[in-house]
């Protein structure tokens, strides 16, 4: 994190490879479209390097760095379109939609917690899937692992801690 | 006040039914307790989130071209122009994937008769160069010595002779049997060099006629720039990209290879190809536009 803000390409290069995917994740599910949510991850990340001076690794991690800013150019973006939409309303005499501001935070929560989920330990992955996807109960996946029940019960607590604080600790909505 | 165990707070929050005697205790529990109707609640939020979130599924890494056009945006490479080769060997190593894949698609037709032939043009000439201006993946450096230099050239020119006359065949004997399938206008892209010019800029069509699919451009508005080519590609919505072609005067007409669907590659785009021999996208987008 030091290298990036010294300015070292690799960090961001680095960066890149590791939330890119996250940035276009959050630009694919907000925007709609594969071009648009690449012209956003380029922004971003071009964004990013030139206010590399802003990053402050004690005020939270890159991921929720980048982040921000990936919200901020969304904002941008519908701040634009809503313009445009007011425009039109007006010619039309009706009333314009609603910016929709709360929702892109919201995707962003789910996407970085897309992400981690996929981080967790083995078992507390699997173990979250049989739950969601599966729909299981807690004693039915312990019967279908093998896993012994307060096992089970322990996986989900302590991966939805590590889940939750991502939003709450992280700062990753804020 | 003795709290309920908290992995069966989180049980309740995740909406499972606990065991009666339990779950009614817990109930009565929550009813005083505000710490641990907080605990269920910012638990709650959390299965919300992670329900939604597919774990993930979806999220694709950004392609390398992606990384290209950020890397050149910021002038990355040691502070040479956008045309200097510090960091181009990266950018040949990121397209050259794309590239690579349509080879492969492409490799039994080598030895019979070629079923789309301006692919092969751009692909044969494009193959050599990797090898010649930097490190290049091994199966480039492969291809560039099973190619002698001046093959390419002449598969283009022998191929560009047989693309010429089956065109001819088309106009002459079967002009009637072209049906237009989609249109696509060619906007400015906002991050590239003429982000600040409005409207359409050209068009695409995706037409079809005997020969198979193609698409034809037409984008004379496209400013004139001694030393530089306009290149036609197709992006899919995965993100790989196929070229087509140059431009000759804003003009253009290319045979979509066989194993490209249009279902998939939607988008034309054209980049601003400098004659550095790099058959990897500029990153340089001029404009771009969707069939529809």
């Amino acid at each position: 994190m030091e290298k990036f803000r010294a300015g070292d390409e690799a960090a961001l290069r680095q960066a890149f490879d590791r939330y890119g995917g996250m940035v276009h994740r959050v630009g694919l599910l907000r925007l709609g479209n594969h071009h648009d949510a690449e012209e956003l991850v380029q922004q971003v990340f071009v964004r990013a390097w030139k206010g590399r001076q802003g990053f402050n690794p004690e005020r939270g991690s890159l991921g929720s760095w980048l982040l921000g800013i990936t919200r901020r150019q969304i904002a941008d973006r519908y701040a634009a379109l809503d313009r445009d939409r007011r425009v039109l309303a007006a010619a039309q005499n009706t009333a314009p939609p609603e910016a929709d501001v709360k929702s892109v935070d919201r995707v962003v929560d789910r996407v970085v917690i897309g992400d981690e989920l996929n981080r967790l330990p083995d078992e507390q992955r699997m173990v979250l899937r049989l739950a969601f996807y599966g729909d299981l109960s807690h004693s039915e996946i312990a019967a279908t692992t093998g896993i012994p029940i307060g096992t089970v019960k322990s996986h989900i607590r302590r991966a939805l801690i590590h889940l939750r604080k991502l939003w709450e600790v992280d700062g990753a909505t804020s | 006040m003795q709290h309920p165990d908290p992995d069966d707070l989180t049980l309740l929050a995740m909406g499972e039914p606990i065991d009666s005697p339990v779950d009614t205790s817990i109930d009565a529990h929550l009813a005083e307790c505000e710490q641990c109707r907080a605990e269920v609640e910012s638990m709650r939020r959390t299965v919300e989130l992670a329900e939604l979130s597919n774990f993930g599924e979806g999220t694709r890494q950004p392609g390398e071209h992606i990384w290209n056009a950020i890397a050149a945006e910021l002038g990355f490479g040691a502070g040479r122009t956008r045309n200097g080769s510090a960091h181009r060997p990266q950018a040949a190593a990121g397209t050259e994937w794309d590239v690579d894949r349509v080879t492969a698609a492409d490799a039994p037709a080598e030895t019979t008769t070629p079923p789309s032939p301006t692919l092969r043009a751009v692909s044969g000439t494009a193959t050599p160069t990797p090898a010649a201006t930097g490190p290049a993946p091994d199966a480039a450096a492969a291809r560039a010595r099973r190619w002698p230099r001046w093959a390419a050239p002449m598969a283009a020119l022998v191929i560009g002779v047989a693309l010429g006359a089956g065109v001819l065949v088309v106009a002459q004997n079967r002009s009637d049997s072209v049906t237009v399938e989609a249109t696509a206008p060619l906007t400015s892209v906002p991050t590239g060099p003429l982000s600040h010019v409005p409207g359409q800029l050209g068009r695409a069509e995706l037409v079809v006629t005997n020969q198979g699919q193609q698409v034809r451009v037409s984008a004379s508005d496209l400013p004139s720039m001694p030393g530089t080519s306009y290149e036609v590609w197709l992006f899919g919505d995965d993100g790989r990209m196929v070229s087509l072609g140059s431009l000759d005067q804003g003009q253009g007409q290319f045979t979509v290879p066989d194993d490209i669907s249009t279902q998939e590659y939607r988008t034309v785009d054209i980049s601003d190809e400098l004659p550095d021999g790099n058959p990897a996208h500029s990153g340089i987008s001029m404009v771009r536009g969707s069939f529809s």
